[in-house]
């Protein structure tokens, strides 16, 4: 495929749109079954979702970061977990085009491959003749089930010097699945842990974590040369707004039928609570918007322009990464909050989207207090009290 | 986690590495490799354990993951380390076994343990082990 192949934004959002009727379908068996559905999965394949980060010369479409908000957004809309799932592919494989090219021709020989990851350092690495062996377990590994490989983070141990924090790509049948995932939110993710034991990684599929978190990879003008957290960022945020229109949605949907009961109100529409809390609701989620929008542009344009990063730029993007978290959540609770005992059968979307939106809220690089927190601390003059930034 | 001075920031790390290797190999229930951790005249220690040497050892951990610790998993994280000499130390942790569909200890699984290590070839093993519950002491002397 030559790079004129590559679809348009407007046509990309429009085919995944297309998909909400299959992720609807197998939202309810993805929560009891702990995984996205492999129908699901076909279909994000086939929309070319998988493609978005993937390099031309790959057949991939390279996409900027509003690309991905708006894609996400549309998937968010349709189903939190499968949205979340593939948001967090576009991550690892965009850390995969920071190795060199005889390491990409293995990785994206399979077509449509999903690369999995995590940025938690919960291993140990040690160095042997041509490479390295790792021991360890990750947490919270979403799309691993439906993953070739896994980008792993382990310490290495260096025989001379200080230990330090590599990155490595291992084929996902090296590893160990934990089925571990139950849990309140993002429950269809299938979020499991995975184990490498004494599981020999070769040294051109490891890199020092510190120069992943640079983003040096591709030719100037890359959509691979940013740093890693603002991209990563910029790569989870449309699920969050994707979730914020689902929730009014299925709210405005149920409104014409519901009363208010043991109420005097016949129609939840004709009370002006609701409509307080239908408005109040909808200008967080364009609050909402106004954020993800000002992370993608800030990535988008320093990725055209090239220049480096100031310490405030990246700052600024975990901090509209937290705003978007906490302004979904917050435009979602106000309207759960009216949905009535009614809402809370399985069947309801709005249960699991405010679950799900919970769950999001909770994610160590996404609380929107840990980020709030970060933003003013570089404000304030200080330094990070974080890699991950 | 707390160290002392002697030891290098590689060893120390390398010493803390020993707790992935057990986690890892106690997920894929293999004895061979947990057992392949320690000395080969090491010692293992639990409530009511007593074994000497890979051997003992690694015939009580394939019974048990085919018996009590089937399907487990095992959690730990390290909490200090000390070096007695360049070659010898104790690491200090705490953990215990998760049952399946556990996320965090039981309190009556919680145990705090003793890693006695040792440098040997340039790598670092485990001469004695010894863990001991975390939350609960001994009844009272003369209890029945």
């Amino acid at each position: 495929m030559s790079s004129t192949d590559v679809p348009t934004r407007e046509e990309l959002v429009r085919n995944v749109a297309g998909l909400a009727p299959v992720l609807k379908k197998h939202a309810n068996w993805s929560e009891q079954n702990r995984r996205v559905h492999d129908e699901s999965i076909e279909a994000l394949a086939e929309a070319g979702v998988f493609k978005l980060r993937r390099p031309k010369r790959y057949g991939g479409f390279e996409a900027d970061t509003r690309t991905l908000v708006d894609v996400a957004t549309e998937l968010g809309c349709a189903d939190g977990s499968t949205s979340w799932v593939a948001s967090v592919y576009w991550i690892p494989t965009w850390m995969a085009c920071q190795f060199p090219e005889t390491v990409q021709d293995e990785v994206f020989a399979t077509p449509d491959v999903r690369v999995c990851g995590t940025l938690s350092p919960s291993a140990m690495a040690a160095p042997v003749d041509g490479g390295v062996v790792v021991n360890g377990k990750w947490g919270f590994i979403s799309g691993a089930l439906h993953a070739q490989w896994q980008e792993i983070i382990a310490i290495l141990v260096p025989a001379e010097g200080e230990p330090y924090p590599i990155m490595a790509l291992v084929p996902l049948s090296d590893l160990l699945i934990v089925d571990d995932w139950d849990t309140a939110g993002l429950r269809g993710t299938g979020s499991v842990s995975t184990v490498a034991q004494d599981v020999f990684i070769p040294a051109e599929r490891v890199l020092p974590l510190p120069a992943v978190l640079e983003g040096q990879g591709g030719a100037a003008g890359s959509i691979y040369r940013a740093p890693l957290l603002p991209v990563a960022s910029a790569s989870s945020v449309g699920t969050l707004l994707g979730l914020a229109k689902a929730a009014q949605d299925s709210f405005l949907k149920r409104l014409p039928d519901r009363k208010i009961t043991y109420t005097a109100y016949a129609s939840q529409r004709e009370a002006p609570i609701t409509h307080y809390q239908v408005a109040e609701s909808a200008l967080k989620i364009d609050e909402a918007a106004f954020h993800a929008h000002r992370l993608s542009t800030l990535v988008d344009t320093k990725t055209v322009e090239g220049g480096s990063w100031k310490l405030e730029e990246r700052a600024i993007a975990r901090a509209d990464l937290g705003a978007v978290v906490r302004l979904a959540k917050e435009s979602i609770d106000i309207l759960a909050t009216a949905s009535g005992g009614s809402s809370i059968y399985q069947g309801i979307p709005i249960q699991r989207i405010a679950r799900d939106v919970a769950a999001i809220n909770l994610h160590a690089l996404m609380h929107p207090n840990t980020n709030a927190e970060l933003y003013g601390r570089v404000l304030c003059g200080l330094e990070p009290n974080t890699l991950y930034i | 986690m707390t160290t002392t001075e002697t030891g290098t920031a590689a060893d120390q790390a390398a010493i803390a590495a020993l707790t992935q290797k057990v986690i890892a190999a106690w997920a894929y229930g293999d004895a061979d490799s947990f057992a392949g951790v320690f000395t080969e005249d090491g010692t293992m220690i639990l409530p009511g354990v007593y074994k000497k040497g890979r051997d003992e050892i690694r015939a009580f951990l394939a019974e048990s993951f085919a018996g009590n610790y089937k399907g487990t998993q095992v959690t730990g994280r390290p909490l200090e380390i000390r070096f007695f000499t360049p070659d010898s130390g104790v690491l200090i942790t705490q953990g215990g076994v998760l049952a399946p569909g556990e996320t965090e200890v039981a309190d009556s699984q919680s145990i705090k343990a003793s890693w006695t290590v040792v440098k040997r070839d340039g790598s670092w093993h485990l001469a004695s082990y010894q863990n001991t519950p975390a939350k609960q002491q001994l009844p009272k002397p003369g209890t029945h």
